[in-house]
């Protein structure tokens, strides 16, 4: 059977918006292309657990069809892993729940499912999960306040590309930041599957103090019509990196 | 669809679930356990204690009980908790979510039990663990999320259970779910791919953790062999560990083997700095005060005999 590809951005920030487009409007756009937004909240360590600021962490996941999390730094790493498979595992569930609405002619969703059956329908989640293709591109907030949390930020890049590298199917990342110096985003890294590559793009200093996080999704997804076919991939997958990221 | 997941579930005490499918009614006693994917509650169905695990996403939910009905074919000694229901329930009026239940196992889980019970539980422990982890990698699958929270002494039996079928992975598969501690990948000793070393890494980690010199949470350390070097209490299975940390078991029956040879020995030289092969006894502290007994017992009995 062949399978598609799941889209997927995975935003890290630590608080609100607070200048450009609003984000939860572009979140939804972002969604309709069919493209899942999840967010990640990072907390400081001597935040509450629901700090007001970050409520549009979810708005902004829940407008993009993703799943949203708020934590603080340390758990970082089991967060980004956790958040990205409930979001694939929610929107193959939206691919399966179209097929039974075929089957039985209605909404049905897999909670209507009597538990036995509902068994066998995750089975079959589980196995696309695990199978699918999969493009996530990582959008790292890197405003002044994130500064001392890139540490905690990079760990857990490199921990997410470990856990995909562990999948049967396919994947590339990419990844972007926001702000940085005279423009919204900056890419760090094009879309690659190389693990390696992560440590030597992160970026070692921190932009100014505003968080134009509407504006830098909207651009950033732009970069999913750039993503390499399968074929073009594997014929020279080393080359196509620029490799002036490197050191600088 | 659903999304921002919070998976922890708000219930009071004396609420009742009822199931929609299968009509069986559960009261909430409390709270006995949260995870990343949800929580746990002590509930009773009659007058029977019972575990409920209910989760926002349903799919945590399935997933776990496709694991627990696989571990239900087993024979032999219970691999996980024994399945008993499954269904849905309104929480409130709009929510209705799906849970399971299963047995309650009334225990301690495995930090807490050495720390009150000694060092010297390692071995006997081990060898049900290990055991337990053969049956299941025999099956096809690893246990996945192996840590001392999700191994529970049952203070009754005083046999380990693995609680917590979250992690359960069939091999070659990606792990999914673990805990960083626990973690082969964190450590840079290996890849998140499921196969039988990758639960006796974690295992390997847990008896690390026992020894009280070590401080994995704390210590920003990141090379476990260092921290196997600071092991002071464990010296007499450091190459067990190690042997582990690099994936050179090939099946927890090796890795029991070796345990288990170390264990004999120990009976053997009870002199040696780690020489309570009885359980109960905690090493050094309560050899002092035996061998203090003894001596005054011996005293006494010079005094009042000669």
């Amino acid at each position: 059977m062949k399978t598609g590809t799941i889209r997927q951005i995975l935003l890290i920030t630590d608080g609100c918006s607070n200048q450009g487009e609003d984000p939860i409007k572009v979140s939804s756009m972002i969604a309709q292309k069919g493209i899942a937004v999840n967010v990640i909240g990072v907390l400081d360590d001597d935040q509450t657990e629901e700090p007001v600021g970050l409520s549009e962490v979810n708005d902004i996941a829940n407008s993009g069809n993703g799943i949203s999390r708020i934590v603080y730094a340390d758990v970082l790493s089991e967060t980004v892993q956790t958040v990205t498979r409930q979001a694939m595992t929610q929107t193959i569930q939206g691919f399966v729940s179209k097929e039974l609405k075929q089957i039985f002619g209605k909404e049905t969703n897999e909670e209507d499912l009597p538990p036995e059956t509902r068994g066998e329908v995750q089975q079959v989640v589980e196995d696309l999960g695990e199978t699918v293709d999969l493009q996530v591109l990582i959008l790292v907030d890197t405003s002044a306040s994130m500064q001392h949390k890139m540490e905690a930020v990079k760990d857990a890049i490199d921990d997410f590309i470990l856990s995909l590298q562990a999948r049967a199917g396919n994947h590339y990342y990419s990844i972007f930041q926001f702000p940085a110096r005279n423009q919204v985003v900056k890419e760090l890294l094009p879309w690659t599957n190389d693990g390696k590559r992560v440590a030597k793009v992160f970026p070692k200093l921190a932009a100014g103090g505003i968080t134009p996080t509407g504006a830098a999704l909207k651009q950033a997804v732009r970069s999913f019509e750039d993503v390499p076919s399968a074929e073009e991939w594997r014929d020279d997958s080393d080359d196509i990196i620029d490799s002036s990221y490197g050191s600088s | 669809m659903t999304s921002s997941i919070h998976p922890t579930v708000r219930l009071n005490k004396h609420q009742q679930l009822k199931g929609i499918w299968n009509k069986r009614t559960y009261v909430i006693i409390r709270l006995i356990g949260e995870g990343a994917r949800g929580s746990i509650y002590l509930a009773l169905l009659g007058n029977r204690y019972v575990a409920l695990k209910i989760s926002q996403d349903s799919s945590v939910i399935t997933a776990e009980v496709n694991v627990l009905k696989m571990l239900k074919k087993v024979q032999g000694q219970p691999l996980g908790p024994l399945l008993l229901d499954v269904d849905d329930a309104y929480v409130s009026q709009s929510s209705k979510l799906a849970f399971y239940v299963m047995e309650y196992i009334d225990g301690v889980p495995l930090g807490q039990w050495i720390e009150r019970e000694g060092l010297s539980w390692m071995f006997p422990i081990s060898f049900q663990l290990l055991s337990q982890l053969n049956q299941l990698h025999q099956l096809g699958y690893i246990y996945g999320d192996l840590k001392p929270d999700n191994i529970l002494i049952d203070k009754r039996t005083k046999h380990a259970r693995l609680i917590d079928v979250g992690g359960v992975t069939a091999f070659n598969r990606s792990i999914r779910e673990y805990t960083t501690w626990y973690d082969r990948g964190y450590w840079k000793m290996g890849d998140r791919r499921a196969e039988p070393t990758y639960d006796l890494f974690a295992y390997a980690v847990c008896l690390l953790n026992m020894d009280p010199h070590v401080k994995i949470q704390k210590s920003s350390e990141r090379d476990i062999l260092k921290l196997l070097n600071q092991a002071k209490s464990l010296k007499p299975i450091h190459h067990v560990l190690n042997h582990a940390f690099h994936g050179k078991y090939q099946s927890a029956l090796e890795m029991k083997k070796d345990l288990e040879h170390i264990n004999a020995q120990q009976m053997k030289k009870p002199q040696s700095n780690y020489n309570t092969p009885s359980p109960k006894l905690n090493v050094w502290p309560e050899t002092i005060g035996i061998s203090s007994i003894i001596f005054i017992h011996v005293a006494l009995f010079y005094y009042f005999i000669l």
